[in-house]
């Protein structure tokens, strides 16, 4: 029997046990008095056996419907931003007035973006000619 | 999202799933991250993150060798993360203040002196062996887990059973 486990621990040390072999030592080592230079060995598969006992106590924490969540934030940010402004209009106030000559301000700027963006669309039109214009020559080829 | 094909997988019916394995992700996160919280911390995210892809779950052929892989590579990036802002010496100093003391308590326990022997092994083999003498996978499992050979897993696994043993050897001979 003795004999037997050295060939096994020698197997087990180069890392060449089958999970059938393994189980042969663990059952070895838990269940039986060992002798005294062995000792080591069964503190290895005792630790191993006592490790595999500790267990995950927390309760797992889920976010309760996450994937409504955002829709809910987002509907009430909106929310928030018309109540606002409704609430704000019957006062106009200087800081009011300021806040129009901005936004005018802001409206004239998105406007020069925006031709610049209709100039640089239009110019696309030329790269279609372009495109026609070549496969022409390309099938003539 | 009405008429999407999606399949009812329930909030009790994803519980079940992770119970199966909660322990066994917990056990890796502690192996690797050492303290008891951050390890518990390491399974929630994990949790977190498979809950958020739930409805993906159903197409792993192994759902637990996917999460094991996760936390691996969690405990992995929570380690150098700690490296590079030098948590980890701050940490350390913490744990020996407080678990000196029971460390001397319970010196004579096996489960004490793995723990502390397994922490010195680099992390591959720290892993090797975790899965395989602890967790008893089977070695296609742990290179598919380790993204490595089963050659390379065997050597590794080999390289740190003997330390371990050595190791234990030693602190036999030379009595606790």
């Amino acid at each position: 029997m003795e004999h037997d486990i050295q060939k096994l621990l020698d197997l087990y040390f180069d890392g060449k046990t089958t999970t059938q072999q393994e189980q042969q030592l663990r059952a070895y080592f838990l269940g039986n008095p060992v002798k005294e230079n062995w000792m080591p060995y069964k503190s290895l598969f005792v630790g191993f056996q006592s490790s595999k006992k500790e267990k995950f106590t927390q309760a797992i924490d889920l976010p309760k419907k996450s994937r409504y969540v955002f829709w809910w934030v987002s509907a009430a940010i909106v929310a928030t931003f018309i109540v606002g402004g409704n609430l704000y209009k019957p006062t106009q106030s200087y800081s009011e007035q300021e806040a129009y000559a901005s936004y005018a301000e802001f409206k004239e700027n998105v406007l020069l973006v925006s031709t610049h963006l209709n100039q640089g669309a239009n110019r696309l039109a030329h790269l279609e000619t372009f495109d026609q214009t070549t496969t022409k020559y390309l099938k003539k080829e | 999202m009405k008429n999407s094909p999606k399949k009812n997988l329930t909030e009790a019916d994803f519980i079940s799933i992770i119970n199966v394995f909660k322990d066994k992700l917990f056990r890796i996160a502690k192996r690797l991250l050492v303290s008891h919280e951050e390890a518990q911390d390491a399974v929630q995210e994990v949790v977190l993150k498979l809950w958020i892809q739930k409805d993906k779950m159903i197409y792993y052929t192994n759902v637990e060798a996917f999460a094991v892989t996760m936390t691996k590579n969690y405990c992995l990036d929570r380690l150098k993360s700690k490296q590079a802002t030098n948590l980890q010496l701050i940490h350390s100093n913490y744990r020996d203040q407080h678990e000196r003391l029971a460390k001397k308590i319970e010196a004579r326990d096996s489960v004490s002196h793995l723990n502390r022997l397994m922490e010195q092994l680099p992390v591959q083999q720290k892993m090797i062996v975790q899965l395989r003498d602890i967790e008893q996978l089977e070695f296609a499992q742990i290179a598919e887990i380790m993204s490595m050979t089963e050659g390379a897993i065997r050597v590794a696994l080999s390289r740190g059973r003997t330390t371990l043993k050595e190791a234990l050897i030693k602190i036999h001979e030379y009595g606790t």
